[in-house]
């Protein structure tokens, strides 16, 4: 199981994480993660009075936030891997994780239908609270997880709000093929 | 099912319970002496009418172990649920087998309690071996012998005492229960730690049930009668744990990672509003929190929700 988010301060983590090898924080210079925020955006941005001062205070806050993460990650031993690149994420992540993955890579990896439509309920329950807080109709799509029970499916549904929750409703698998 | 043939091996002839043996032996009795005596088809009515009064005295004797300890959970209706489902299949099967060799009905309700009875013996010798006693002398409707401690329990979880839970299923624990007692036990002991907010011990009992048989097996997607849906419980050293700054790919790449080896994913982000509908409200506007601040007082609010979001406040 990979638990995901900027939430996991070493703080919190430590007491939890089986060893330091559990735990990776991925880190990357304002420089480049500016314009990723910035073309992300963010719900807030359209309802404050001065957006850039709230952006320039988001980034500034990430960069506050990953001196002290930095300075934590060192107290507790865990690794840090700072990326050039958006595309660097994914293979860095990977050598660090993949060879804790050597037993479970090798046995059955049961209901693997059954945790990717955890996956997906997550994001539609997210995505329906967001929408219900902002009072606003869903628009738009997401890229679901297949829920097909083959392992290795790494194919995506893309899908809108009201479509999913209609499968759901009616329990139907969300399925690529 | 090596270890069910060991036992059975072992106590062939274990007592199922005097009220069992009396009913289904009595039932498949009366289906011999029916079949080999009555000519017309519809003889073995009442024969049939006292079996299905039978059935009923035993599911009172069970009702009353129950009662006798004052469970009155869904996991005893759960139980009861499976016990008709098994009793209709076995129906099902002594019908089929009178049609298939067309037999006289009065067959049926011998084959019927026979197998009964198996199910009954079977289902005594688990629940027996669960406590480690010798199933000879299982006798598990004395509330001296068998408390049950773990299922009496869960009558406090519903009108939320969970320190007298607690200390209910710690007092079961010490009895050593093995099998689907003892995780279940752990697991609803971990449950009662939790809302009692005693994080670390809550944390050890459920490591310990996941590292049970019972939650192995269901983890490993085998079904076992509970509940397909519920997710499986990770422990502690098959969680990775991937944290850093926002916006730097993480969770695209987690989610590719979690898609190449069938890993489950939690996602902070996607569980964002789930974890603050339990959070206290956050009363300041969009402006006092993004705008009129500085990143530090953010970053210090950013850790805040963190603490919280863990159960560390």
């Amino acid at each position: 199981m990979i638990v995901d988010g900027p939430q996991a301060l070493p703080e919190l983590v430590a007491p939890l994480a089986a060893s330091p090898d559990h735990v990776l924080y991925v880190v990357a210079s304002r420089k480049m993660q500016e314009p990723l925020v910035r073309a992300r955006g963010s719900g807030v941005a359209s309802r404050v009075r001065d957006p850039e001062r709230a952006v320039a205070n988001r980034l500034g806050r990430d960069e506050e936030l990953v001196r002290r993460l930095r300075h934590g990650a060192e107290r507790h031993g865990f690794p840090v891997v700072e990326v050039q690149d958006v595309t660097e994420t994914l293979p860095a992540i990977a050598r660090h994780v993949e060879p804790l993955l050597a037993d479970w890579i090798a046995a059955p990896h049961g209901d693997v239908s059954g945790r990717r439509r955890d996956e997906n309920d997550a994001r539609i329950r997210q995505w329906r609270f967001y929408m219900d807080s902002i009072d606003a109709e869903p628009s738009g799509g997401l890229d679901f997880a297949c829920e097909c029970d083959v392992p290795g499916c790494g194919l995506f549904v893309p899908l809108g709000l009201p479509d999913a929750e209609a499968a759901r409703i009616c329990g139907a698998p969300l399925l690529a093929h | 099912m090596g270890t069910r043939l060991k036992r059975w091996w072992r106590y062939p002839f274990a007592v199922a319970g005097p009220l069992s043996v009396l009913v289904w032996t009595s039932i498949a009795v009366a289906g011999i002496v029916g079949a080999l005596t009555l000519r017309r088809p519809f003889d073995p009515v009442p024969a049939l009418l006292v079996s299905l009064v039978s059935s009923a005295g035993i599911k009172i004797a069970r009702k009353r172990f129950a009662e006798s300890r004052g469970i009155t959970s869904a996991e005893l209706r759960q139980g009861l649920r499976r016990q008709n489902v098994t009793g209709l299949i076995i129906a099902a099967f002594a019908l089929g087998v009178v049609f298939a060799f067309d037999l006289k009905v009065a067959w049926g309700l011998a084959i019927g309690a026979v197998c009964f009875f198996v199910y009954e013996l079977d289902r005594r010798q688990t629940f027996a071996a669960a406590l480690g006693a010798d199933p000879r002398w299982a006798r598990d409707w004395s509330p001296e012998i068998d408390p049950a401690y773990e299922f009496v329990a869960t009558r406090h979880f519903l009108t939320k005492e969970y320190d007298k839970a607690r200390e209910l299923l710690e007092k079961g624990l010490e009895r050593n229960p093995k099998g689907f007692r003892r995780s279940f036990a752990l697991y609803n002991l971990a449950c009662a730690e939790a809302l009692l907010d005693n994080g670390e011990a809550a944390l050890q009992h459920l490591s310990a049930a996941a590292e049970e048989a019972f939650f192995r097996k269901y983890a490993q997607g085998s079904r076992l009668g509970v509940h397909p849906r519920r997710p499986s419980l990770p422990v502690l050293s098959e969680i990775f744990w991937l944290g850093g700054m926002s916006g730097v790919g993480k969770t695209t790449a987690a989610r590719a990672l979690a898609r190449r080896h069938d890993l489950r994913l939690y996602s902070f982000d996607a569980h964002q509003f789930e974890h603050a509908s339990r959070l206290p409200p956050e009363t300041r506007t969009l402006d006092e929190i993004w705008v009129d601040t500085t990143p530090e007082e953010l970053a210090d609010w950013f850790e805040e929700r963190c603490r919280e979001r863990f159960g560390r406040r």
